[in-house]
């Protein structure tokens, strides 16, 4: 069906290229998910801790307590899950321009 | 206002309206009012993003509450960065590849009916407006504060400049004025974190241990609150997390760049801005505590807000102080333009453009509308913080986010990643959010006092999974059949290639959504 065929402009793409950007895109969406996951499971902690415990509140030293401890490490997870982010997209980026450019 | 104010202050809005009149004489078009049309490097977008938060109520706010309650005043500050990670893996990229110019154009992709485009931009407006009005009262009280200059005056003037800033300069403008603002904050930071460290041999521990020794354990540990003020406080950093997603005026940024790449550099950026600004803060607010002392800061304002004002006097004299109110100033006039931005597009392209005219108004009319919504906009900010001079509006902001988290977020996600959504079950998800976020917060102590019906005043714990719950109940209830059904799956595998790739059919000539 002309609809179907890849060599038709503004025709649907053909399985195996379907498959490809599926791919892609489940690739994308389980790297999202899972890092975003990891970002609110280390960082929720801190509120509820905070407000519901005195976990936090031993002094570590030169007025330091876990709690400050834990806010300041929030930021460089935060960069590390952004640069990890970035790497990976970086490359399923690349691997989408493949695809695009095969199809085409 | 002393003569280093004066020619401070000068300077810096006369830097703003040159900043203007070089953006007003680029900007012809509505692309240009509305995104900058995407002009924008990764690098600039995320100094404006940033500027955002690194904004007066950050820099003022945070560090008053930090020098008067301790740890506590940081929460305010620590979930920006978790924010924005998750606004770099959620939605930047897809917003940048599915939107236009609003944030009901991301939802147009999918749902091109008119119903869902009126509710966002709806939602879009009250969110605004909401804070719109907390960010005009709130800045018209520190000019009358900083400059001793009386409430009507500071409010016209504000409104004045905003007007001019976004009528003429649009988004390119703002976007400026935010960078170079965002810049001079990060320098009085830093010069005020200088200052503070000389005091303590140049270790920013040494700050904390004085905190400690002259204020107790009450300072450097959190402080706690007991039964249902325990989960308000939860549920406002739980919905000051998520409602950065589903702010307009923020999410809009991710349109002023020319593709997902760059939005995702702009997320990248406004982290590393954050983490630079927030790590000093501690020791402003800890230094303006002990250096200043607590009873002087809450002789000047009960909560804190002269602070880091009365700090720069101290250790950097009359300079640094006008430097510091001065860039305080700017920081309120750019986030002011931002809401307006968002807004006026709600009103000239959703609503007027999409809706009311069903997509067929010409280039010079959609920047006219523009124009025209924007002087609505800043007219009807400047009448209500005039009319609320004497009102509690500290809700607002809380109210702003706490909408955005409800009826905005749970769409925009379910939209983008949930196969099974579907147009009635946004509508529905959107109105719950917003009916419940607004109740709650309208029977609460924030605006009821101790005749509140409902006994926390951050509802986003209870809305947030309340809209999410419904979006999705619904969009089970009532799936699509048929025909209908195959065209959403086809439809919806298309938006989401789009959504991660930033191409789809829409290349070879066949339209996804509204353009």
């Amino acid at each position: 069906m002309p609809h179907d065929d890849p060599g038709v402009p503004g025709a649907e793409p053909a399985e195996t290229e379907r498959n490809v950007f599926d791919d892609l895109v489940r690739k994308r969406t389980r790297l999202v998910g899972k890092l975003s996951a990891l970002t609110c499971l280390f960082f929720f902690p801190l509120p509820i801790l905070g407000q519901f415990t005195d976990v936090l509140d031993g002094v570590v030293g030169s007025g330091l307590t876990w709690a400050w401890i834990y806010a300041f490490v929030q930021f460089p997870v935060a960069l590390f899950a952004a640069a990890r982010y970035s790497v990976r997209a970086r490359e399923l980026d690349r691997a989408s321009e493949q695809a695009w450019k095969e199809r085409s | 206002m002393n003569i280093y104010s004066a020619i401070i202050f000068s300077v810096l809005v006369g830097l703003t309206l040159v900043i203007t009149y070089v953006a007003a004489r680029r900007g012809t078009s509505a692309a240009d009012h509305f995104v900058a049309d995407g002009q924008l490097t990764g690098k600039q977008n995320g100094l404006a993003i940033a500027g955002d938060y690194v904004s007066a109520a950050s820099f003022l706010g945070v560090t008053g509450a930090i020098a008067l309650s301790g740890f506590s005043g940081f929460y305010l500050a620590v979930f920006v960065p978790v924010a924005y990670v998750l606004a770099l893996l959620l939605v930047a990229e897809p917003l940048r590849n599915l939107g236009r110019f609003t944030l009901a154009d991301v939802l147009a992709t999918r749902f091109d009916g008119r119903s869902v485009r009126a509710v966002m931009a709806g939602s879009t407006l009250i969110i605004s407006t909401l804070y719109l009005v907390a960010q005009f009262v709130g800045a018209a009280l520190l000019v009358r504060l900083l400059f001793g200059i009386d409430y009507t005056v500071a409010v016209l003037v504000i409104g004045g400049l905003t007007t001019v800033y976004t009528m003429l300069g649009g988004m390119l403008a703002t976007s400026w004025i935010q960078i170079v603002k965002t810049t001079l904050m990060l320098a009085c930071a830093v010069t005020l974190f200088v200052l503070v460290l000389v005091r303590y041999g140049g270790n920013p521990l040494g700050v904390f241990q004085a905190a400690f020794e002259t204020f107790g354990e009450e300072a450097v540990a959190p402080g706690r609150e007991s039964g249902l003020a325990g989960f308000d406080q939860l549920s406002q950093v739980f919905g000051l997390v998520l409602g950065v997603l589903g702010l307009p005026h923020v999410m809009i940024r991710f349109f002023t760049v020319p593709d997902a790449r760059a939005a995702r550099s702009s997320a990248i950026t406004a982290i590393w801005v954050f983490t630079a600004f927030y790590l000093m803060i501690p020791v402003i607010g800890y230094g303006a505590s002990l250096i200043v002392g607590r009873d002087a800061i809450t002789a000047q304002n009960p909560a804190g807000n002269l602070a880091v004002a009365q700090l720069a006097e101290t250790v950097g004299g009359g300079a640094l102080l006008a430097l510091v109110s001065a860039v305080a100033f700017v920081t309120i006039l750019a986030v002011l333009s931002g809401l307006v931005i968002a807004a006026s597009g709600a009103i000239a392209h959703d609503l007027y453009a999409q809706v009311i005219k069903r997509g067929s108004v010409g280039p010079r009319a959609q920047l006219v509308s523009a124009r025209i919504a924007t002087l609505a906009t800043c007219t009807v900010g400047v009448l209500l913080a005039l009319a609320a001079v004497d009102q509690n509006v500290a809700f607002l902001a809380s109210l702003a986010f706490a909408v955005a988290a409800s009826a905005n977020l749970p769409a925009l996600l379910l939209t983008i990643y949930w196969r099974r959504m579907t147009a009635r079950a946004v509508l529905w998800g959107m109105a719950v959010g917003l009916v419940s976020s607004m109740g709650i917060i309208l029977l609460s102590p924030a605006v009821l006092g101790s005749s509140a019906v409902v006994g926390f005043s951050n509802p986003a714990l209870v809305t947030v999974p309340l809209s999410l719950l419904v979006s999705i109940a619904v969009a089970l209830a009532a799936p699509a059949r048929g025909a209908a059904a195959e065209r959403d799956r086809a439809v919806f595998r298309m938006l989401r290639t789009k959504a991660v790739t930033g191409r789809g059919v829409e290349d070879e000539g066949q339209a996804v959504g509204t353009r």
